[in-house]
């Protein structure tokens, strides 16, 4: 390809979408195999490889575990005992959990094998935004901390986040007129229907994406038929009712859409924090999104990015009234800003290559870039300090620091010209943008050690709720010979009693009572470490440290600075604590229990 | 204010969303359906909804009525596609329509907001959920909205379903939830909405037959007249009382003399007290008896038996969220539909001949149009009066077959045995379908229906039905003098109708009293119900009847003009000048509204009260929508065909009668918002806060602690008693709540008898076997025990405290103590 400075849009868009002359007339399925196809591979394998890594590492959370334990008593044939979960998530879980058994890494394997195929499902996009910025928007997709979080919990807004990206696949085959895009369009939001509390984002967000991007279809485009919505709502109920073995299932997508309905706030202060998680959860495609699509906004061409980018944009004012729980719609404006950020990087890329083509380089650039980014560090680390140490010296080298970047910018502006400038000065803060959203990517989605965590749901669970299953397992072992051989009786009231019950979902019995009292509580009892439990002396307990509680927003301005930055919580973090009660006999292994 | 906005907002939202299947359903209507589209989306929505929820696809929740309301638009924009699809003119229908007919639109939009606005405005000066069977619908909607599921939990029956039609409930409870607006507020803005689309839905069904009459050349005219009777459709339905309230400003004012009270017989006035102004005052309920003018004995004469003669406005005045109120609306819907099915021109299917089944089928399919769509839409659409009130299902599928039946005689020359059977499968097919398309209902539903039984001894007395419809007969006899003026009887038929009609009913009654004097059995149930022998019985019965012929022969022989009159048309004779289609259709609202007064003169169906009470109420109420909706266009016909001397008579008398009828709201409006005095809210709950605060911190307490399936229990009380007030307001199902009403609706009380003592040994709290025997039955969670309970099981403070042995107390305030089951 020329490098010429003076290609046209035109002539880009022509290349974008050719293929390579060989394979016009090359047979065999490997030799059809090209470097585009091994691209998305990659990314297909490094989402597979990173997120399976120590997928059930991190106890499941509460929002997790009601879900997992609604599939794992449909898996054992208990029918659907508590209304809680996503409709396609529980049907899959239930699935796995009766072929394989239940477990953390199960509950959450669905989830992530579709964040996996996200890639694939944005490489659809290839005819309508262009096959290189799809390649890219794929690629940015993968280094997302949200869909990267979403792919390793048993949440459904990865499906939610699939079936958006097949959908707009869908609409834009339609708009090179091609019927079956509106198969792949209702398949999609048949797949978004019933994909938990984010679909309603989804479905919103493709919506608008559809409406702003309409008026650019053929005039003879082709119309649906019923078979294609057809299509879609049998996706949906089958996907929905455990492949039709359970209809009521389908119902939870009415609890989905009220829970996603009851984010929306009016208080200021939320809406600030959502706007804080939007900038800390998802940093590279929320500001190069936004900045590319207001960029995009009045520029002929690239249509496709623009409205995306637009409808993008309105998700994002969405996610702001939700304030800072709307993780899922967050998730669902990133996809839609990935292309819009993916276009606007392919042409800093070619206008900085137009640059550099032009003759040697410059002297002052690299010496912009290392003042530049000496400046950046020093402020950086000042800010890293007064988070830790909240001496005011710290915040004024900040401030002095920044103030000092801002001049020097401003002097490079006038002496080398602003295009100079906005490249190089973009390029640094792209460096740094990217280390933070791997920072963001690994606090989000990989980091299970406590207190570091961020904090996606309200409620995470503690590692000693598995320790809390392995000791009521240790004394039947003790006492029957078996693991799970004594039933337990659990006291509602704690967190989740969900999540408990997951974990002892292998006791012969788990009987959930509001109080217990007298003789007829059972040999094992597990209440909330707050609430009265009137057990008779013959009961010795011991502490367990399950769930913690706490949001960023709800911490002081220094531990939301340090959480912005580091993803640190609180050391003193909020938690709920559960007893353990055991019959003392069980201890003592003494006879005529 | 806020909350106000909200569901008018909520209401737009719903109209704007089934416009386009408006458009298409009820395209053959002038104004295309837009005064029905609020009720049309409602009913929709809250269709999917509740089917959906039942079969377990979706879940009551505010998730669940948004994917109903996208799922409904997606029906009513895929069905109604022609009306925002580009015509071949690059034109949008919908929008040309509402660009050209932006006059009625505006007056629609104005006559809706105003009425909402109106109502809500009287509604804050009496917004109390108290007295009355407030108290009952407050619990049915706060069961529904605790019941993500369906059939929805009864809160007065824990473990049962709701055994009503509460399909009117549901779709308030939809307005809730998307709203966000407090049950106790929404109660108050939900009559509100009901009372303006009701008003709304005269309005646009009068507006549509008059200006369905005019000549298309004058367009202008026939917009100002269908406006005008338009208006005056919707006050007579919605505005104007009965001509008891004269009686009343007489009485309050001490004109009625003795003799007066004696003739009209109108229960209790006579022992009013007289206050010496024309204002009979707001002190006391004297607007109640407006809807007891129907005066019935028992068989010796000495004692009253209660009959209901409501009325719309009445009822709203009440503000009592009854299902015949709630049904209103959507009754005037099935009217528009009914209506837009009788002016369909002939359809390609209908031309087919044959008399097979096959071929009867296809015509009345094609009929209803929409390939098989409309018929299904127009059987779905009665059927949900099936459920929102039980008794309109019936009667608005006789008026949907009247309608077929004439629009078939006014499109060809088909034999008289094949109109009819083509009405009768028209009727069952319409049947069928309403029921079908509502088994969930049925399946679950009790009724107290005991079977049809003769009214031997309660002939209507004609004064008082006149009392009752007076303007509309006055209109109605105009109509006929006018129709009969231009199209002159023939009085061999009119003869053999009236023959007919006067004496069937005759010879059922003759018959009975003879199996009554023949059959044992039969003469056995009868003489312990009236307490008298056979041989007392008959010549008692034949006196009574006799002393009071006047509605008998009056209703009667109306109805006999009405029906003779329709016979002619079906009958296939050709009247010349051929008379307005509109004419036909609105004879057969007169025929239907006189047939169910005239009906209930001689039989009634028997229920728990033993009397024709609860028959003559649903009938007349049903006879008023008809007759109010009549009498507006009567009119129009009148000033259009009578003769001058005519039209003035009809002018002066029917401006009389008018008048009297508005005698009613203007001054009991006033009397019942106490003179819009005092504190104004839309919180019907608020009054538990202000007069009993112990028991509203419960109530909170339980709202925001309790799961939303939590069984209570609290000491069950009789009906219209302020006992189970915290079930009714927090939703959470008791044990049991009003005995009378569970078994009112189930026509049993073996359930509710056999609960009673259960509770009691519960509150005495000694038999710890039987108390946990009794939890685990009902997986009680919460025992409440408050004033209420400590009177009626006379607990003892040492007792009180022995509670705490099984239960922990976990919220107390002042009297009341919620105890919390240990479990165990």
């Amino acid at each position: 390809m020329s490098s010429s400075p003076l290609l046209s849009s035109a002539t880009v868009a022509r290349q974008e979408h050719a293929l390579p002359a060989a394979l016009s007339t090359t047979t065999g399925l490997l030799a059809r195999v090209t470097v585009e196809h091994l691209a998305y591979g990659l990314l297909v394998v490094v989402g597979l490889v990173t997120r399976s890594i120590g997928l059930g590492s991190r106890p499941l959370a509460p929002a997790e575990a009601e879900g997992a334990l609604a599939a794992w008593q449909m898996a054992q044939g208990l029918g659907q005992a508590a209304d809680a979960g996503a409709p396609l998530l529980v049907s899959l879980q239930t699935l796995l959990f009766f072929l394989a058994g239940g477990s953390d890494f199960l509950a959450r394997l669905a989830p992530m094998l579709a964040a996996a195929a996200l890639p694939l499902a944005v490489g659809t996009w290839r005819a309508w935004v262009g096959r290189r910025t799809a390649l890219l928007a794929a690629l940015l997709l993968t280094l997302s901390p949200l869909v990267n979080a979403f792919g390793r919990r048993a949440d459904a807004a990865a499906f939610a986040l699939l079936g958006l990206a097949l959908a707009l696949g869908g609409w834009g085959r339609l708009h090179g007129g091609d019927r079956a895009g509106w198969r792949r369009l209702f398949l999609g939001s048949g797949l978004i229907l019933v994909s938990g509390s984010a679909g309603p984002a989804a479905l919103l967000g493709l919506f608008l994406a559809v409406l702003l991007t309409h008026r650019a279809m053929p005039a003879d485009r082709p119309r649906p038929t019923w078979a294609d919505a057809v299509s879609g709502l049998v996706l949906a109920f089958v996907g929905g009712t455990v492949f039709l073995t359970h209809i009521p299932a389908l119902g939870l997508m009415a609890l989905n859409w009220s829970e996603w309905l009851s984010l929306f706030t009016v208080a200021p202060a939320a809406w600030l924090w959502g706007a804080v998680r939007l900038l800390s959860d998802e940093p590279l495609l929320v500001l190069m999104g936004t900045a590319a699509t207001l960029w995009l906004w009045r520029r002929p061409g690239s249509a496709a990015a623009r409205g995306l980018g637009q409808a993008g944009l309105a998700l994002l004012l969405v996610a702001v009234l939700q304030g800072p729980l709307a993780a899922g719609t967050r998730a669902v404006a990133a996809v839609l800003l990935a292309a819009p950020a993916a276009a606007a990087l392919r042409r800093f890329w070619r206008r900085g290559r137009h640059l550099a083509a032009s003759g040697t380089l410059p002297a002052e650039w690299p010496v912009f870039v290392g003042v530049l980014s000496i400046l950046l560090v020093v402020a950086a680390l000042a800010l890293f300090g007064y988070a830790y140490t909240q001496l005011r010296v710290q915040l004024l080298l900040f401030g002095l620091t920044v103030l000092v970047a801002a001049l020097f910018v401003a002097l490079f502006t006038y002496l080398a010209g602003r295009w100079s400038a906005l490249l190089l000065g973009g390029a640094v803060c792209l460096v740094f943008l990217t280390a933070y959203n791997l920072a963001a990517a690994w606090g989000l989605a990989f980091d299970a050690t406590p207190p570091r965590y961020a904090a996606l749901y309200a409620v995470e669970s503690r590692p000693a709720v598995r320790d809390l299953a392995v000791t009521v397992g240790v004394l039947g072992q003790r006492r029957q010979g078996e693991r799970w051989s004594l039933p337990v009786t659990l006291v509602s009231g704690s967190a989740s009693d969900a999540t408990l019950q997951w974990y002892l979902r292998r006791a012969p019995s788990v009987r959930v009572v509001p109080a217990v009292g007298g003789a007829e509580a059972g040999p094992l009892v597990v209440a909330p470490a707050a609430a009265e439990a009137p057990l008779s002396e013959a009961y010795t307990g011991q502490r367990f440290t399950v769930f913690s509680d706490w949001q960023p927003q709800a911490g002081t301005p220094q531990q939301q600075l340090a959480w912005m930055l580091y993803r640190i919580a609180p050391w003193d973090l909020p938690t709920v604590d559960v007893v353990l009660w055991a019959d003392a006999r069980l201890v003592t292994l003494e006879e005529g229990f | 204010m806020l909350d106000f906005l909200r569901f008018w907002l909520v209401l737009e939202l719903f109209g704007l969303v089934a416009l386009p299947l408006a458009w298409r359903v009820l395209a053959t209507l002038p104004d295309r359906g837009y005064a029905f589209a609020r009720s049309l989306g409602l009913l929709g929505v809250g269709y999917i909804l509740w089917l959906a929820t039942s079969f377990g696809l979706l879940r009551n929740t505010v998730g669940g009525v948004v994917l109903a309301l996208l799922a409904f638009a997606g029906l009513s924009l895929g069905l109604g596609r022609t009306a925002w699809q580009r015509d071949p003119d690059g034109q949008r229908p919908l929008l040309v329509f509402l660009r050209r007919e932006r006059g009625y639109v505006l007056a629609a939009e104005l006559l809706f907001f105003l009425a909402l606005a109106g109502w809500t405005f009287f509604r804050r000066y009496n917004p109390e959920i108290a007295g009355t069977e407030k108290p009952m619908e407050f619990a049915f909607l706060n069961g529904i909205l605790n019941s993500a599921r369906f059939p929805p939990q009864d809160p007065w029956l824990a473990g049962y379903g709701i055994s009503y039609y509460y399909f009117g409930y549901v779709i308030l409870a939809m307005l809730v939830q998307l709203t966000g607006v407090a049950p106790g507020v929404a109660f108050n803005l939900g009559l509100a909405a009901v009372f303006a689309l009701t008003l709304l839905g005269g309005f646009g069904l009068v507006y549509n037959l008059v200006r369905g009459d005019e000549p298309e050349a004058d367009e202008r005219m026939a917009h100002r007249r269908g406006m005008g009777f338009g208006l005056l459709g919707a006050l007579f339905l919605g505005l104007m009382g009965n001509l008891e309230g004269v009686l009343e400003v007489l009485h309050a004012r001490g004109l009625m003399s003795p003799a007066l009270h004696a003739f009209f017989d109108v229960k209790e006035l006579a022992n009013a007290p007289v206050t010496g102004s024309w204002n009979p005052g707001s002190g006391y309920w004297w607007w109640w008896r407006a809807s007891r003018v129907i005066h019935d004995y028992d068989f010796s004469r000495q004692f009253d038996q209660e009959v209901i003669s409501e009325f719309p406005v009445f009822s709203f005045l009440l503000g009592d969220m009854h299902p015949h109120v709630l049904a209103l609306p959507f009754v005037l819907l099935a009217l528009a539909l009914a209506l837009a099915l009788f002016r369909r021109p002939a359809e390609a299917g209908e031309t087919a001949t044959g008399e097979d089944r096959g071929a009867l089928w296809n015509r009345v399919v094609a009929a209803f149009g929409l390939e098989g769509g409309g018929l299904l839409l127009c059987g779905l659409a009665l059927g949900a009066l099936g459920f929102l009130n039980t008794w309109d299902f019936p009667i608005y599928v006789f008026l949907t077959a009247l309608a077929y039946a004439l629009r078939r005689r006014r499109l060809g020359d088909w034999p008289l045995k094949t109109l009819l059977a083509e009405t009768g499968l028209a009727f069952v097919a319409l049947i069928a379908i309403g029921f079908v398309g509502f088994l969930p209902f049925y399946l679950g539903f009790r009724s107290q229906a005991g079977g049809i039984w003769p009214n031997f001894y309660n002939p209507t007395r004609w004064v008082q039905y006149v009392l009752m419809f007076g303007p509309f007969l006055v209109a109605l006899v105009f109509l006929l003098a006018a129709v009969y003026r231009q199209w002159r009887p023939r009085w061999d038929g009119l003869g053999r109708w009236a023959a007919a009609v006067l004496l069937i009913p005759l010879a059922f009654l003759v018959v009975v009293t003879i199996l009554v004097a023949v059959i044992p059995g039969i003469r056995g149930q009868i003489e312990s119900t009236l307490g008298r022998s056979a041989g007392e019985l008959i010549p008692q019965l034949v006196r009574i009847r006799a002393s009071s012929p006047g509605t008998w022969l009056f209703v009667g022989l109306l109805l006999a003009a009405v029906g003779a009159f329709l016979g002619r048309v079906l009958g296939g004779e050709s009247l010349a000048p051929r008379p307005t289609p509109h004419l036909l259709f609105v004879l057969a609202l007169f025929f239907t509204g006189l047939l169910l007064t005239y009906g209930v003169e001689f039989a009634f169906l028997r229920d728990t009260f033993g009397t024709r009470m609860n028959t003559v109420f649903k009938f007349y109420y049903q006879a008023w929508v008809l007759m109010a909706l009549g009498s507006a266009y009567a009119l129009h016909v009148v000033g259009r065909m009578a003769g001058r001397g005519l039209r003035l008579a009809a002018a002066v008398v029917m401006t009389v009668f008018v008048l009297g009828g508005l005698v009613y709201p203007a001054f009991a409006i006033p009397a019942k918002a106490n003179g819009f005095r005092g504190e104004a809210t839309l919180d019907g709950a608020a009054f538990v806060a202000r007069y009993r605060p112990d028991e509203a911190a419960v109530i909170a307490w339980l709202r925001a602690n309790a799961a939303p399936d939590a069984v209570i229990v609290e000491a069950p009380g009789g009906s219209y008693s302020d006992y189970n007030t915290i079930s009714a307001h927090t939703g959470r199902p008791t044990l049991l709540g009003w005995g009378g009403h569970e078994l009112q609706w189930r026509g049993s009380y073996e359930e509710p008898g056999r609960r009673e003592p259960l509770i009691e040994t519960l509150y005495r709290n000694l038999d710890e076997e039987a108390i946990r025997r009794i939890v685990a039955e009902f997986n009680i969670r919460y025992l409440i025990v408050g004033p209420r309970e400590v009177e009626k099981y006379r607990i003892t403070p040492d007792r009180r405290r022995g509670f705490v042995r099984l239960w922990q107390p976990v919220f107390e305030q002042g009297d009341y103590t919620v105890y919390l089951w240990r479990g165990g």
